[in-house]
């Protein structure tokens, strides 16, 4: 550096031309050099992964169906670039999958690595690119790239561009030497005169301009700048002797300035001991002597006197012997002459001064026209006066007078002083007229306290009593303040916290005490409280020492006198014993119902177990039945049966029982036919009546509507038992169903089922008893008259789930009457007027209207049931008690316009029976022509033929009591001709042994564990003819369908090793049984088992036990499907 | 006793043997069933990612392509692994079982863009071909010679590795086009 500090301006300027020269051409170079590199290397691989992006494309088919040879076809088209040293195909696991291999590079032992880039190695490069198809990636290319060829290249720039920057640098050098000389020159010379003018002062010395450029201008600014200093040289001189006059004017003016501070010094001075004084003075003589002194002092006049404003409120000013004397002899006649003159308002000096509220001044006394005192003052040879108020509450209450013994023009600023001193006694008269007040009021106060200690002593005593209540409360008092913390609280409260004394409980916070599950809710409770409302509250708290207290609190707002709440007060009682207790109680009642559940599914299983063996006793006497048994064994066979029968329906009870009991019962809403359902129950109970002779009357409402929502299975269990009761408790008389309509609306109707009998009766203190589960009338009637006892208790408790109560009337040896009232909800898509959908399928009654018809039957309530239906039909309705009766209505009535048209003839009367009635109609022509409807309780047309032996062959119809109201209808309409014979359903009583002998050459794959259970089956199966298989269970069953079909699968449902479940899991998983019906068998009998089995993939369900009936239809039902002739062969994979 | 010490291991050994004897082949045989019947749906799987269908054949942009199975081909539950979770031409696909070659099933046959019959329906292809008529449905199977008789993709077992030809004028006039990547790897038989 210190070099290049030494030499000339003229080499340095050279230098810098050159080395700015030359860095500019290094870096120019060194940029374009790297740029070509970067280019190489950011090029090369892109092109490369292009190349090898076709090569994927072109191998990804081979990839894909793993052709190695075509890959390895598409691999060698890369041998067109002489750069590519190798490329391999791998595929997405990253195994090699085919190689590419320059002709002349040996082997290629690279491990190659599939992933998405590429990487320079020395002397190559490696770009490897996945292989994707359709978004899925399948492989990677990987191609090996040689640089040689690329490092040739770029040595060979390096080396033309060093040589360019050596032949620039030269070619620089030249004209830079000459070019510096314009430049350096004009310097060197300004330079040399610049040392001239700083060594001889001389600043009228000037440099010439050489050239018109930059350094021109540089000479001329320094010539100007010559001329500047020389001008300011002498405009300085000039500036010098202005100041000094300047200096001398400020002086003076300060001086000035100083003799008025002090001035107002004084002033402030004065003020400040007026103030002070007055302010130490107790009465305002004082004060006002105190300031007449200070004024004279001040002002330096001689007298002072000071007027006061008259108490009596005239406004007259009374003079004082407040004065300042400044030579006591000399004033005494002034000072007896102004003492003893008062002034009016607007009178004199004072007067004056009094009712303009301002301070007012006389240069003369003696030229004052208004001046009273003015010879005792001209004696005293005073001349000057001036006079200020002292104003309080827009009075002037004193007036202060000064005199001077030379007269004198009025000094404003005197004035201006007096005017405050003025203010400053005011003050004085103000806190007088206060502490007057404050004296009075004083006294006041303690007349008043006199009073209060009075009252407060009454207070207390009243206080005593209300806290000995307080203290001696069993239940815990507390006050809460609004922000929680607790007021106060009785000792009792204190006991439950386990607080030593209020000061442990006083200012905490009471939801510190309430434990955190209920903290909240108490909270609430203190909120609402504190917005005026009252609340109770049952939470628990944990006291000082840790102990659980359960607390039942009653809150209410605390009020003060204007009404603003100010605490919440509680009343709060311990019941943590008493909730001990109700939980104890809960605890033993929920385990009392646990206990009664568990023997409900103990019963439930019971049934279930005990059916499984039932099933298989039913079955087996079935078949031996079939076996041609001699007469004597089919008897003790049919009794097995009919045993197997009773047993079963009292498992049906138990399960019904129980399943009420553990509450799984749950009622249906279907549509359903209320006649039809009433009518089936009477079907059940007629076959069994028909032995006893029973009248068996049904009389359904004829208002009723036809279809309900209900649970008709329910209903008709209901019906059955109570019919079923009626039947086995009566020996003789009739047993009656009737329902009525006792309310309907728009939706619903409310009808009363009666099931009446004439038994036995029950005696009134055993009416209770007989809803209770097992129990009868009489303990005694259960041997009697058999059965579990539950019927009725089911009943019952099916009624009740339908929302009513079975009542019951009974008289000893007269009768019983079970009733209930329900209301079922009318099904959808009928009106309420009865006009049903039913009728739609019935003929039409309309043709009936008119139609007379006589009734003969000995049973009274037979006779009024119908005398109601057909009366709601339209006919002319006549009644008759017996055939003779009938008989001599028909004479009397024959050819009349009341003939009768048709006779509904019970067939069991006494003295003269139906038969006979309807021959000696026959036989009489004069008796009419009527049309004969016969009515028999013993059964059909071909039984009352068998049991009675006449002829009935000759009867219009036959109906079967009890007499059902569509068949009834259909019946009358073919008898007058309104329909033809053919659609009148003559009823049959199907025959149990003649059943469909049809056979069926299904073939049916039997899964059942139980061998009792699969012999029953087996049999009644190949009674139909059907070939069968046999598997033990679930797993078996699946190994025989491996190489059979069959037309259906009967499954057992419960089986060990794989039950019927898992096992149709399993076939409807395989093709080939996708359409095998498969029939669940199961002894379940509980709710929800048909669901499981369908779900499972069954498609139907048959319940244990089984019947060759239920067997039969349902083989015939799904055997149907297939159809015979195309038995599809097993097909082979 | 070396004596019965000898016979003891002898008799191991022959059991030994002879289960090697019985299981070997018959486990050999599975297996290789199993990898012809794995590599049979990773074609058909691939099949449908180099098959073009017309557009108007899917219903909506999402509508995945439906590969049936027609006949018990135990290919069914293979194909079903390979494609899960895989998708074609952005679509998922859906596998499904047809009982085979039926009238009734003409609908289900029809829905169908892809079809692999089983061998056990090879007699009744005449009537495949009567339910399908022209419509864009790609019907690969590895019925004897299926590609030679007009079928369209036809697999078979060719030294060792299965191969596959293609009948390019039965595929094209069902509109369905097929990429050249595929046909370069075909044998081309009509």
């Amino acid at each position: 550096m210190k070099l290049f500090e030494r030499l000339s301006f003229k080499r340095k300027l050279l230098l810098f031309a050159l080395v700015t020269c030359g860095a500019a051409m290094v870096l120019q170079t060194a940029v374009y050099f790297g740029y070509e590199v970067v280019d190489v290397y950011r090029d090369l691989p892109e092109d490369l992964s292009v190349t090898a992006d076709i090569v994927g494309q072109n191998v990804s088919a081979a990839l894909m169906f793993e052709d190695r040879t075509a890959a390895s076809e598409a691999l060698s088209g890369l041998s067109a670039d002489d750069n590519i040293l190798a490329a391999c195909v791998l595929t997405a696991a990253g195994k090699p999958f085919a190689r590419y291999l320059k002709e002349g590079q040996g082997v290629d032992t690279t491990v190659y690595q599939g992933r998405d880039g590429h990487e320079f190695f020395t002397g190559e490069l490696r770009v490897s690119r996945p292989i994707e198809l359709d978004g899925e990636r399948i492989g990677y290319v990987i191609i090996r790239y040689s640089l040689a060829e690329l490092y040739a290249d770029l040595r060979n720039l390096a080396v033309g561009l060093v040589l360019f920057f050596g032949v620039s640098l030269l070619l620089a050098f030249a004209p830079a030497a000459r070019l510096q000389r314009y430049i350096s020159e004009p310097i060197v010379d300004l330079a040399a005169m610049t040392k001239k003018v700083a060594e001889s002062k001389d600043f009228a010395l000037r440099a010439t301009r050489r050239s018109d450029d930059e350094l021109g201008d540089l000479t001329d600014s320094f010539n100007q700048m010559l001329e500047q200093i020389q001008q300011r040289d002498s405009a300085l001189q000039t500036l010098n002797e202005q100041l000094e006059v300047r200096v001398v004017d400020r002086t003076s003016e300060l001086q000035k300035r100083t003799e008025e501070l002090e001035e107002r010094r004084r002033t402030v001075a004065l003020l400040q001991s007026v103030a002070t004084s007055s302010n130490a003075a107790t009465t305002l003589s004082e004060a006002l002597q105190v300031a007449i002194d200070e004024v004279c002092e001040y002002s330096g006049w001689p007298v002072g006197h000071a007027y006061l404003l008259a108490e009596d409120g005239s406004g007259d000013l009374v003079p004082t012997s407040i004065w300042h004397i400044g030579d006591g002899v000399r004033y005494d006649e002034v000072r007896s002459t102004t003492e003893a003159m008062p002034f009016k308002p607007g009178v004199g000096l004072p007067g004056r001064v009094a009712s303009s509220r301002k301070p007012a001044w006389i240069v003369d006394v003696r030229c004052d026209t208004d001046f009273a005192r003015v010879q005792i003052l001209e004696a005293a040879s005073l001349r000057a006066a001036f006079a200020f108020p002292v104003i309080f509450e827009n009075d002037a209450v004193a007036i202060l007078e000064f005199f001077h013994t030379d007269t004198s023009d009025p000094d404003e600023q005197l004035l201006r002083a007096m005017t405050s001193v003025g203010t400053s006694l005011s003050r004085v008269v103000e806190r007088q007229r206060a502490t007057d007040a404050l004296r009075e009021r004083e006294h006041k106060l303690r007349e008043q306290n006199t009073e209060i200690l009075k009252a407060s002593r009454a207070l207390a005593e009243s206080e005593n009593h209300l806290r000995t209540i307080y203290d001696s409360e069993p239940e815990c008092v507390k006050t809460v303040a609004p922000d929680g913390t607790v007021l106060e609280m009785n000792p009792a409260g204190l006991r439950m916290v386990d607080a030593g004394s209020l000061d442990d409980v006083r200012g905490t916070s009471v939801f510190g005490l309430v434990t955190d599950e209920h903290v909240e809710r108490y909270r609430d409770l203190h909120r609402r409280v504190i917005e005026g409302e009252s609340g109770t509250l049952v939470f628990e708290i944990c006291g000082f020492k840790g102990r659980r207290v359960w607390m039942e609190t009653h809150a209410v707002p605390l009020r003060n006198e204007s009404g603003a709440i100010y605490a919440h007060l509680a009343v709060t009682r311990d019941i943590t014993e008493e909730r001990k207790a109700v939980q104890a109680l809960r605890g033993a009642k929920e385990a009392a119902e646990a206990g009664n559940r568990a023997k409900s599914e103990f019963l439930a299983n019971m049934s279930h177990e005990i059916r499984t063996p039932l099933n298989g006793i039913i079955g087996m006497s079935e078949l031996a039945l079939d076996t041609n048994p001699t007469g004597e064994q089919a008897e003790f066979l049919k009794s097995v049966l009919a045993c197997s029968g009773s047993l079963l329906a009292i498992i049906n009870d138990i399960l019904d029982f129980s399943k009420i009991e553990a509450g799984k019962m749950s009622l249906e809403a279907t549509p359903f036919d209320l006649v039809a359902t009433c009518e089936a129950a009477l079907d059940i109970i007629a076959h069994r009546a028909a032995p006893k002779n029973l009248e068996l009357i049904s009389s359904i409402s004829p208002d009723a509507p036809h279809r309900f929502l209900g649970d008709p299975g329910r209903l008709r269990q209901v019906l059955i038992n109570l019919l079923g009761n009626a039947e086995k408790f009566t020996e003789q008389g009739e047993i009656s169903l009737l329902v009525d309509v006792l309310d309907r609306t728009d939706d619903d109707v409310t009808l009363k089922f009666s099931v009446g009998d004439t038994g036995t009766g029950i005696a009134e203190d055993r009416l209770a008893a007989i809803f209770e589960s097992f129990t009868q009338a009489d303990g005694a009637t259960t041997r009697q008259y058999g059965g579990t006892g539950l019927g009725l208790a089911i009943s019952r408790q099916l009624v009740e789930l339908m929302g009513a109560q079975l009542q019951v009337e009974s008289e000893l040896g007269v009768g019983s009457t079970f009733h209930f009232t329900i209301t079922l909800a009318i099904a959808p898509n009928q009106t309420a007027d009865g006009s049903e959908t039913a009728s739609s399928i019935l003929p039409d009654k309309s043709a009936l209207r008119g139609t007379s018809i006589l009734v003969v039957d000995d049973n009274k309530t037979n006779r009024q049931v119908l005398d109601v239906l057909l009366t709601s039909w339209g006919c002319r309705v006549a009644l008759s008690r017996s055939g003779p009766e009938a008989l001599e209505m028909l004479r009397a009535t024959a050819g009349s316009n009341r003939s009768i048209d048709v006779v509904v003839l019970d067939v069991q009367m006494p003295e003269m029976d139906g038969l006979e009635v309807e021959q000696r109609i026959r036989e009489n022509e004069a008796l009419g022509r009527p049309k004969i409807v016969f009515a028999s309780s013993l059964g059909n047309r071909k039984c009352v033929a068998e049991l009675v032996g006449g002829d009935t062959t000759s009867a219009a119809a036959f109906l079967t009591k009890p007499i059902k109201r569509d068949l009834l209808m259909t019946t009358l309409l073919s008898a007058i001709g309104a329909v033809g014979q053919a659609s009148v359903p003559e009823e049959t009583r199907s025959d149990r042994n003649g059943i469909d002998q049809r056979r069926f050459k299904s073939r049916v794959l039997l899964v059942e564990d139980n061998p009792v259970n699969r012999k029953v089956a087996v049999g009644i199966l190949k009674k139909l003819g059907c070939d069968i298989s046999i598997a033990e269970n679930g797993r078996i069953a699946l190994e025989v369908l491996q190489d059979k079909r069959f037309d259906v699968i009967l499954m057992d449902v419960q089986m060990p090793e794989m039950d019927g479940l898992e096992a149709t899991r399993h076939i409807r998983a395989d093709q080939r049984h996708n359409d095998t019906p498969i029939v669940a068998m199961t002894a379940h009998a509980m709710d929800g088992d048909r669901q499981k089995c369908l779900a499972a993939g069954m498609d139907d369900y048959l319940s244990k036990p089984i019947s060759s009936a239920k067997l039969r239809k349902m083989v015939e039902a799904w055997t149907r499907r297939v159809t015979p002739d195309s038995p599809e062969p097993a097909t082979t994979t | 006793m070396t004596g019965l010490v000898t016979r003891r291991a002898l008799v191991v050994l022959m059991v030994l043997g002879v289960s090697l004897v019985i299981d070997q082949p018959a486990c050999a045989q599975t297996l290789d069933a199993a990898k012809a019947t794995r590599v049979k749906a990773a074609y058909i799987y691939n099949f449908a990612k180099f098959a073009t269908w017309p557009a108007d054949v899917f219903k909506t942009d999402d509508a995945p392509i439906i590969i049936g199975v027609v006949g018990p081909d135990p290919i069914a539950a293979t194909l079903e692994k390979v494609v899960r979770g895989k998708t074609a031409h952005n679509r998922r696909i859906e596998v499904r079982r047809i009982a085979g070659v039926y009238p009734e099933a003409a609908d289900e046959l029809r829905e169908c863009h892809l079809l692999f019959v089983c061998a056990c329906e090879s007699e009744r292809i005449g009537q495949l071909w009567r339910l399908l008529g022209n419509r864009p449905v790609l019907v690969v199977s590895d019925i004897e010679g299926f590609a030679k008789r007009g079928g369209m993709i036809g697999l078979a077992l060719e030294g060792g590795r299965i191969v596959f030809e293609i009948h390019r004028a039965a595929v094209e006039q069902t509109g369905i086009r097929l990429s050249a990547k595929l046909l370069k790897l075909a044998k081309i038989v009509g």
